[in-house]
């Protein structure tokens, strides 16, 4: 297991970062299968000729505007280069306790299980890289019980921006990139 | 703009509104490549694999006589325009096929097959004839550390009338502390579907006033999990 090293009030502590944990962990999965006349079919391309091929024959190069293969092309953000931020694992991650509301606008994408001891419950806000990358993804440690109860989790996503509407409205703050059982329990999350 | 309509049931009334997923508060770092000839493109190309030879189970002799793993009239030919296809994998001459069965096969947490049934896209229910309703309510603090959402939308007026309604709904969430869990369906006991073709959700409403009072902030949060570990898997002995 990885560890984090987590920094709180000038307090070092060893977290064990434990497997990712999904949907499909808990509750099992969907998959879905296309057949026709008993034969499992596969997903591919069709090709403007008519040929058809495999999506594993599909690869990607990088290549400049005069459609040469780059080589060693330099990263940049806006006009600078960028730089590369280590991973979490080879840093020390600050913590700052924050209110659990924060949650109410965070967007999860992903959830970890960690092992980490004397650290109280509640929200402590953070970032997380998971390998060296330009922009280390927005994350809160979330610690609920105490003692052998105590369950720590690392939550990773982006806040999202959610203002406060009066009488007179601007719609412009939505995000333009956005695009049954009768009687189920309600808290049934497993909705297979 | 992404809004779309939603009917909603509160205090023995119900209303359309608008709902919408909102944007990010950090803005994306967008990396670029670029050598001292320009901006470096991603160009999508096939392969230089034959697709039905596996490398791995070619003897020494035959990759001595020949290059049987590769293809070398397909490599590097760039797609541009190309089509979503279904063909059958094990055909000489794969060719699309138009008439086939989609089948979801159920599996459980171990991958385990539980269940196969026919594929039945899910449709959009936020706006239909039967509003979307309150199932029970819970803690606020309860709620945040039971449950995982993955998405955030926010619930907005489109006159004055939803905009008291609106208000008033979140003004009561705000005052007891508490979120509202809600569903579609007769009773509000069935998850969401936000888009055509979608996911089902567990929903959420979150409602707060603005210190001056007069303002409000209605969020939907959806949740497709629980903030809990797997079982432990049970090994017989």
């Amino acid at each position: 297991m990885p560890a984090l090293q987590l920094l709180l009030n000038g307090a070092s502590m060893t977290a064990q970062l434990r497997n990712k944990v999904t949907k499909d962990d808990l509750y099992g999965s969907v998959k879905r299968v296309v057949e026709s006349e008993g034969r499992l079919l596969e997903r591919g391309y069709l090709l403007p000729d008519g040929r058809t091929i495999r999506r594993t024959q599909v690869a990607y190069a990088s290549m400049d505007a005069e459609g040469s293969v780059a080589e060693d092309p330099t990263t940049y953000i806006g006009e600078q280069p960028a730089v590369q931020i280590p991973s979490s694992f080879e840093q020390d991650c600050p913590l700052a306790p924050v209110p659990l509301q924060r949650l109410v606008h965070f967007a999860v994408g992903d959830v970890y299980a960690l092992d980490v001891a004397g650290l109280p419950a509640g929200l402590y806000e953070t970032s997380f890289n998971y390998r060296a990358s330009y922009a280390p993804r927005e994350a809160f440690v979330l610690v609920r019980g105490s003692g052998d109860a105590a369950e720590a989790f690392l939550l990773v996503g982006d806040t999202k921006s959610a203002p406060f509407v009066g009488q007179t409205l601007s719609y412009e703050f939505f995000d333009a990139q956005a695009g049954a059982e009768e009687d189920t329990d309600p808290l049934d999350f497993s909705m297979m | 703009m992404a809004m779309d309509k939603m009917h909603l049931e509160f205090g023995g009334k119900s209303g359309h509104v608008l709902v919408g997923a909102l944007p990010s508060v950090r803005q994306a770092v967008k990396p670029v490549l670029r050598t001292r000839h320009g901006s470096v493109g991603r160009v999508r190309l096939v392969g230089g694999l034959q697709p039905r030879v596996d490398p791995a189970a070619l003897s020494a002799d035959e990759l001595v006589r020949g290059d049987p793993e590769l293809d070398i009239a397909m490599a590097g030919v760039t797609l541009e325009e190309t089509m979503g296809a279904y063909f059958d994998p094990a055909a000489e001459t794969p060719e699309p096929i138009g008439h086939f069965q989609q089948t979801e096969v159920v599996l459980d947490a171990l991958g385990n097959e539980k269940e196969r049934r026919p594929f039945q896209p899910r449709a959009r229910n936020l706006d239909t004839v039967t509003p979307i309703k309150i199932a029970r309510r819970l803690p606020l603090a309860q709620v945040l550390t039971m449950f995982v959402f993955k998405h955030c939308h926010q619930i907005v007026h489109e006159d004055s009338l939803s905009f008291d309604f609106l208000f008033n709904l979140a003004k009561d969430l705000h005052a007891k502390g508490e979120m509202a869990l809600i569903g579609a369906g007769p009773k509000g006991a069935q998850p969401l579907v936000v888009r055509e073709r979608g996911q089902p959700y567990r929903a959420f409403l979150s409602g707060e006033i603005s210190p001056a009072g007069d303002q409000y902030r209605l969020l939907m949060l959806l949740s497709d999990q629980e903030l809990k570990l797997p079982a432990p898997i049970e090994v017989d002995v």
